[in-house]
């Protein structure tokens, strides 16, 4: 009964903490923009994230090894760095916007000055993290941010053409003034499901949480139904974004826009689980892109590291997501806007999903490390597919970041 | 052999990617108003304008507290802003630069008008006018992103 339970936490955990300001951010505007038409993208996206989750938690289980700790001895040390450099500037990137996402929510509550409510936002977070045990993180931040659950409520009860939205599942190009447009926000969808910190995350919190190989199934219900269920809010974030904007011609750009697409159709208290939902989601994916830049460091230099350590014990790990929380907390003041910074982000780190993906996919079918837990053949395949998929998205980001200047046209 | 190669991609990795930075700088920073960058932003000022008008609509209704629509009331003039600070003061064809204008205007116009539902949000006729003006401004911006598009397709 106790392990089921425990099951199910981590799915509810993975669920509410799979959107981010970046899904929130994309999702919203491919709704608005195209309406259901771009559907078909999230499956895939959710179907790469599921993949390589389950394969680095096994990693983690098996060979207990995290992310960093494979790419320095895959890549060696040099190109190691860079990859490490990489993530490094792409967490950083993503903490500001998330705080400054928090922010935002934070000051459409109460209406107190923004740069108060990023500091609001940077303390709280900061203290959380220090006092909570690592699976209470996990917890408090997945539980509440299920409050977004609110927008299948709200696409529901926009009452979409049913058959327009199966035809949204089917894979299809846009054709016309748009199209490239359409192409920069498929390459948005799947780096937004596919953001590289939540990978390091999942495989530290496996080491955090000092899987085994017992743990490989409760690995595999998280990764699949966490994720899946994930993916379900953000497909109910375009479908509820379609139905209240794209029909009156709203292209959305604001984090309140996207708090109004479950007002719209639920009234206040649809407004008000919006906001709670979203800023818990923020909040800890504000948690996971912290510790994450942290762990990154800490595996890739062999430091103590880890939440369930004091910081006495682990100083250098502690002061490293003290620093990031630091740092961040400085672009986010800078006065830079959240939402651009967070379009940056997600394509930016389109770059990075590679570096991420291949050291994890090298060693899930290395038998020397996993013994009989290596990959099977469908894990192989779906892996170096997936690799390819990777490799055209991260080569077409930045050319489409360029042409069609963060997807304005 | 699988690391150096990667050594070797290294060098043209990064710098296409100091060249995409420098470029979106240049795309975002400078250069002269075309008809393309007219029907985007009028097209944004009208998106803006609906959503706007929408926000009044809820307001009016009391379904949207006051402080939210203060704030996001605040965040949609800046929206209006930022479609003016694109297209005005920057040099354009003389018939461009007429479309430019109206849009200026227009962007100006919702500017205020966003302002006027942040400061008036508690009474309830002030934010049915700015509702009516908002959909008056969206259908305004509609008609010119439709023009600059037919210029467009004319070049």
């Amino acid at each position: 009964m106790k392990k089921y339970f425990g099951v199910a936490l981590g799915i509810i955990a993975a669920m509410g903490g799979f959107v981010d300001i970046g899904d929130l951010v994309f999702n919203s505007q491919v709704g608005g923009k195209f309406g259901y038409q771009m559907l078909w993208v999230m499956p895939i996206g959710v179907f790469g994230i599921i993949l390589f989750s389950e394969m680095c938690g096994r990693v983690a289980a098996v060979a207990g090894r995290p992310v960093f700790d494979i790419v320095r001895d895959r890549f060696g040390y040099r190109f190691g760095l860079f990859a490490l450099l990489i993530s490094c500037l792409l967490n950083l990137l993503t903490l500001a916007a998330e705080l400054g996402g928090a922010a935002l929510i934070l000051q459409l509550a109460s209406g107190a000055p923004y740069r108060l409510m990023i500091a609001v936002a940077m303390i709280s977070t900061v203290v959380i993290i220090w006092i909570a045990k690592f699976d209470w993180l996990e917890r408090i931040f997945g539980y509440l941010g299920l409050f977004l659950i609110v927008f299948i409520v709200a696409a529901l009860q926009t009452t979409p053409n049913w058959h327009d939205v199966a035809r949204g599942f089917v894979p299809s190009l846009h054709h016309g003034k748009d199209s490239m447009v359409y192409l920069y926000y498929i390459v948005g969808l799947l780096a937004a499901a596919m953001t590289p910190y939540e990978v390091y995350f999942y495989s530290s919190g496996g080491i955090e949480e000092r899987w085994t190989p017992k743990d490989i199934g409760l690995n595999r219900a998280n990764a699949v139904l966490g994720y899946s269920l994930g993916g379900v809010l953000s497909v109910a974030i375009i479908i509820a974004t379609a139905g209240v904007f794209h029909t009156r011609g709203v292209e959305p750009e604001t984090i309140g826009s996207v708090a109004m697409v479950s007002e719209i159709p639920l009234g206040q208290m649809g407004l008000i689980a919006a906001m709670i939902g979203m800023l818990f989601a923020i909040g800890g994916a504000t948690v996971d892109a912290g510790l994450s830049g942290a762990y990154n460091i800490g595996q890739f230099f062999g430091w103590e590291w880890g939440r369930y350590r004091r910081p006495r014990t682990a100083p250098r790990f502690t002061v490293a997501w003290l620093a990031f929380f630091m740092l961040a907390l400085l672009v986010a003041f800078s006065g830079v806007d959240p939402i651009q910074l967070t379009e940056y982000s997600v394509i930016l780190g389109v770059l990075a999903l590679p570096f991420t993906y291949l050291p994890i996919l090298l060693v899930a079918r290395d038998a020397t490390y996993m013994g009989e837990h290596q990959n099977g053949w469908f894990g192989n395949v779906a892996g170096w597919a997936f690799f390819a998929l990777l490799m055209v998205v991260a080569l077409a980001a930045i050319p489409l970041m360029v042409l069609t200047n963060l997807g304005q046209g | 052999m699988f690391r150096s190669s990667l050594t070797l991609a290294r060098r043209p990795l990064a710098a296409a990617a100091c060249a995409a930075i420098v470029c979106v700088g240049a795309v975002g920073c400078g250069g002269s108003v075309g008809d393309k960058q007219i029907r985007i932003e009028a097209g944004s000022v009208a998106s803006t304008a609906t959503e706007s008008a929408l926000l009044a609509g809820q307001r009016s209704r009391a379904e949207v507290p006051l402080t939210f629509t203060r704030i996001q009331a605040q965040t949609l003039a800046k929206q209006f802003d930022k479609s003016l600070q694109s297209v005005a003061s920057k040099p354009a064809q003389p018939a461009t630069r007429k479309l430019a204008d109206r849009l200026s205007l227009l962007a100006l116009y919702g500017q205020q008008q966003a302002l006027l539902l942040a400061s008036e949000a508690k009474n309830r006729d002030q934010v049915l006018a700015v509702r009516r003006s908002f959909y008056d401004l969206a259908g305004k911006a509609n008609v010119l992103a439709s023009e600059a598009q037919s210029r467009e397709a004319r070049q």
